[in-house]
């Protein structure tokens, strides 16, 4: 009984959380102006995306799993009041046109930015490494297994990142005003990353003595759900790589993304691994858990390349 | 793997949809005009993969929501550092008041 409710409530609440997404999209695609369309979906969206995360956690079996889920909510919200704002401010600095009777902007929509303002951001950016730094470096220790250290460990290169490209004061004092010209910041990016990343598995293979990727990653799952993960994989891909139906919308902030190691980065790890436990021939990596990397290196990557394409 | 949840078989269908409303949703980065609207797609495809990460996690096992976290977090970032960072006046944002400006694709000055 109490089993049949759970269920259907959680169906309940899947199918309301897929009503407000489709409003979400909805409106985005039919809203007159960015300031209206930001609506649509900092407020539909992050909706449905409750809705959903209730419905999952509602028929948690542990109240771990359940809590771990209901996080994911108030961070997302957090997340899409900070950036609807600074999307919503920065489009009236640049004098974005509004359509039909608004009411006035609550700041001074008039100033254009300084020249050279984005030095001052640096502290934000310094700070906001740091915090990224330290969880992902708790998380590398706290965490069990290999997987989820090294989701961890690409939160601590993320943070490192930031400290080094974005903050101004200690790259300043290192390599001077130079520093901030594109190629070095590109090539620097490249090679902390990667450098970071090559000492990290040998960190992990040091410290877990143990290198079971495909362990950790085995997964099984119907047909349906390794097509829709090979869908978000393609997708990924193209858009990491800004081909075809991406080609033309991306915002500059591409230009410095390290596609060339995204696209590598998971087979060299799994080639790692396998060349470490002198297990090669023997076990193959699923397609869903290349996804999962995928995805998780996605968003690493925007976030440099929409930092780097600033000069 | 423990699973962690029973699943009540509509997981799948519910993200199949959001991938096809993701993908719809795609038409207004087509249009434009502003590059905050097509930076509004890359959050669309934050907040939609969570979505289906989350999903996804009742068949998937547990650690995928691992990853709908560190997505959540990571595309946050991304906005931001759009907003205050790789927007550039001028020649970043094809203006909507100034569309008459010849060329399309001025996005690459050069």
């Amino acid at each position: 009984m109490i089993d049949t409710l759970i269920e259907w409530t959680s169906r309940l609440l899947l199918i309301v959380g897929t009503f407000f997404y489709l409003a979400g999209t909805i409106g985005l695609l039919r809203f007159p102006d960015v300031y209206s369309r930001l609506h649509a979906l900092a407020k539909a969206d992050n909706l449905g995306l409750g809705y959903i995360v209730l419905g999952m956690a509602v028929q948690a079996e542990s109240l771990a799993v359940a809590a771990k889920l209901l996080m994911i909510w108030p961070l997302t919200l957090a997340a899409s009041a900070s950036v609807g704002y600074a999307i919503a401010r920065r489009a009236a600095l640049e004098r974005l046109a509004h359509a039909g009777r608004t009411v006035p902007l609550p700041f001074r929509a008039g100033r254009k930015p300084r020249r050279g303002r984005h030095m001052s951001g640096g502290l934000i950016f310094a700070v906001t490494g740091a915090v990224l730094f330290a969880m992902g470096g708790a998380a590398v220790i706290l965490l069990a297994d290999l997987l989820r250290r090294i989701l961890a460990f690409n939160l601590m290169g993320s943070g490192v990142f930031l400290i080094l490209t974005q903050s101004v004061a200690l790259p300043l004092a290192i390599y001077g005003r130079a520093y901030f010209a594109r190629a070095a910041t590109e090539s620097r990016f490249f090679w902390t990353l990667t450098g970071f990343l090559l000492a990290g598995l040998n960190a992990l293979f040091l410290s877990t003595d143990l290198f079971n990727l495909y362990v950790t990653l085995e997964i099984t799952g119907p047909l349906l759900l390794s097509a829709i993960a090979c869908l978000l994989m393609v997708a990924g891909l193209l858009l990491k790589t800004a081909l075809f139906p991406f080609h033309y919308w991306l915002p500059p902030a591409h230009g410095g993304a390290a596609g060339a190691w995204l696209l590598l980065n998971p087979p060299l790890i799994t080639a790692a691994a396998r060349v470490a436990t002198g297990t090669f021939a023997e076990s193959k990596i699923s397609p869903l858990a290349w996804a999962r990397f995928i995805a998780a290196h996605e968003y690493q990557t925007i976030l440099p390349g929409g930092s780097v394409a600033d000069d | 793997m423990s699973m962690g949840f029973p699943g009540n078989g509509f997981e799948q269908p519910v993200a199949l949809f959001l991938l096809v409303n993701l993908v719809i949703a795609l038409l207004r980065a087509a249009r434009g005009p502003t590059v905050a609207d097509r930076m509004l797609m890359a959050l669309l495809f934050g907040s939609t993969g969570v979505g289906i990460l989350v999903l996804l996690s009742a068949h998937g096992g547990t650690p995928l929501i691992d990853v709908a976290l560190t997505l959540a977090l990571l595309a946050a970032i991304s906005g931001i550092a759009f907003a205050r960072r790789a927007w550039q006046s001028g020649h970043g944002a094809e203006n909507e008041t100034r569309r008459t400006r010849k060329g399309r694709d001025d996005r690459h000055p050069d």
